[in-house]
């Protein structure tokens, strides 16, 4: 049953408030949710009041100068700084996106939170588990038991038909935003995982689309996905899991 | 299961999308009608068609719906088959209730 009333450690308070000695002339203000579960107090928002010309221009660069400068309590993921891992993604000023790939230079106000609907590890890193193994349950990879004597060969076109899909980092940015994944992430597969199980459904390699099709036939793997969209439009890779989505269930539909 | 599902709903959808719109129509021009060609629209014979075809496809989409957010937002399995149940009934009890007025203004 949905609930309606919220635990008591879900109530954010309001935090710190981290200021310069100096007076900044091109001011930014990061409003940060922190929660660290062994304290066991409540989440809050903590203020950090920055001067631009400090960091460069990525929301990244604005963690890491906090990090390494300010706070170094602050806790967050990153690796490639370049919107290829997929670590960095978090929910800043209201949108999920990657935070290595967001330019903040025309942003005089930042809040940053950790993915939505995620289990929070500490401050800005949610627990992934789940969503790792939605994934790991499309089976991504490759099937096929015809042994080449070197690779499986692709024509161009059948290769073509990757694209849009291969690009995936596997933020969960698209999983996290979308309204079914909140209320059904032990059952709906999410976004991504979808978008995963398309693309190797389609792949002109493998041999198993028939078991993958009907391994998605499912109420709640599959056919919770209600086309709101926000998935699509929250993808900082611009990719569509969304399409993929309708293009999966057309496929079924016309078994 | 799902899969019938999912095709009853987008079929459903496309066939109430002319007939919300012809009824549409239909009230928007009522003030031309008399009350006894209203009467003799509704028991013609494809009125009698149009109501029956149009009212089952609208509670079977309407059953479905709501089935699927009763599946959404109940996780208790056993309070979400008793909800989604009350909901067949409800629509159905409806459906009767069409038929049962379709009878009673066609016998007036």
């Amino acid at each position: 049953m949905a609930k309606f009333t919220l635990p008591i450690n879900s109530i954010v308070k309001k935090g710190k408030t981290y200021k310069l000695d100096s007076d900044p002339k091109n001011i930014l203000t990061v409003d940060i949710y922190r929660y660290n579960p062994d304290d066991g107090s409540n989440p809050c928002i903590d203020t950090y009041i920055l001067d631009k010309d400090n960091f460069g221009p990525m929301a990244l660069d604005v963690l890491l100068y906090i990090k390494n400068k300010v706070d170094s309590t602050l806790s967050f993921r990153r690796s490639c700084r370049e919107g290829i891992c997929g670590s960095c993604s978090m929910n800043i000023n209201g949108t999920n996106t990657l935070a290595c790939i967001l330019n903040i230079a025309e942003e005089s106000h930042l809040k940053i939170y950790p993915l939505p609907h995620m289990p929070v590890v500490k401050d800005l890193v949610p627990d992934m588990k789940n969503f790792y193994k939605q994934y790991e349950s499309i089976k991504p990879w490759l099937i096929n038991d015809n042994k080449p004597k070197r690779e499986h060969l692709q024509s161009q076109a059948d290769r073509e038909k990757l694209d849009g899909l291969i690009e995936c980092v596997l933020c969960a940015c698209c999983s996290t935003s979308c309204p079914s994944y909140w209320w059904n992430s032990d059952k709906y597969l999410g976004p991504a995982s979808l978008l995963h199980a398309y693309r190797w459904i389609i792949d002109s390699r493998d041999t198993a689309k028939k078991e993958r099709l009907s391994n998605l036939a499912d109420k709640f793997k599959l056919f919770r996905c209600h086309t709101i969209m926000n998935c699509t439009k929250t993808c900082p890779k611009n990719l569509n899991p969304a399409k993929a989505i309708s293009h999966i269930k057309t496929m079924l539909a016309s078994e | 299961m799902a899969i019938l599902h999912w095709k009853l709903q987008r079929f459903s959808a496309i066939i109430l999308v002319p007939a919300i719109i012809y009824i549409t129509l239909y009230f928007l021009n009522i003030t031309n009608l008399t009350y006894s060609s209203i009467v003799s629209d509704i028991t013609s014979f494809w009125g009698i068609i149009f109501i029956v075809v149009v009212s089952s496809t609208l509670f079977m989409h309407s059953s479905l719906g709501i089935e699927t957010i009763m599946e959404d937002y109940i996780h208790n399995d056993s309070m979400q088959r008793f909800f989604i149940n009350l909901s067949k009934a409800i629509h159905v009890i409806l459906f009767l209730v069409t038929l049962i007025s379709l009878s009673m203004i066609r016998g007036s």
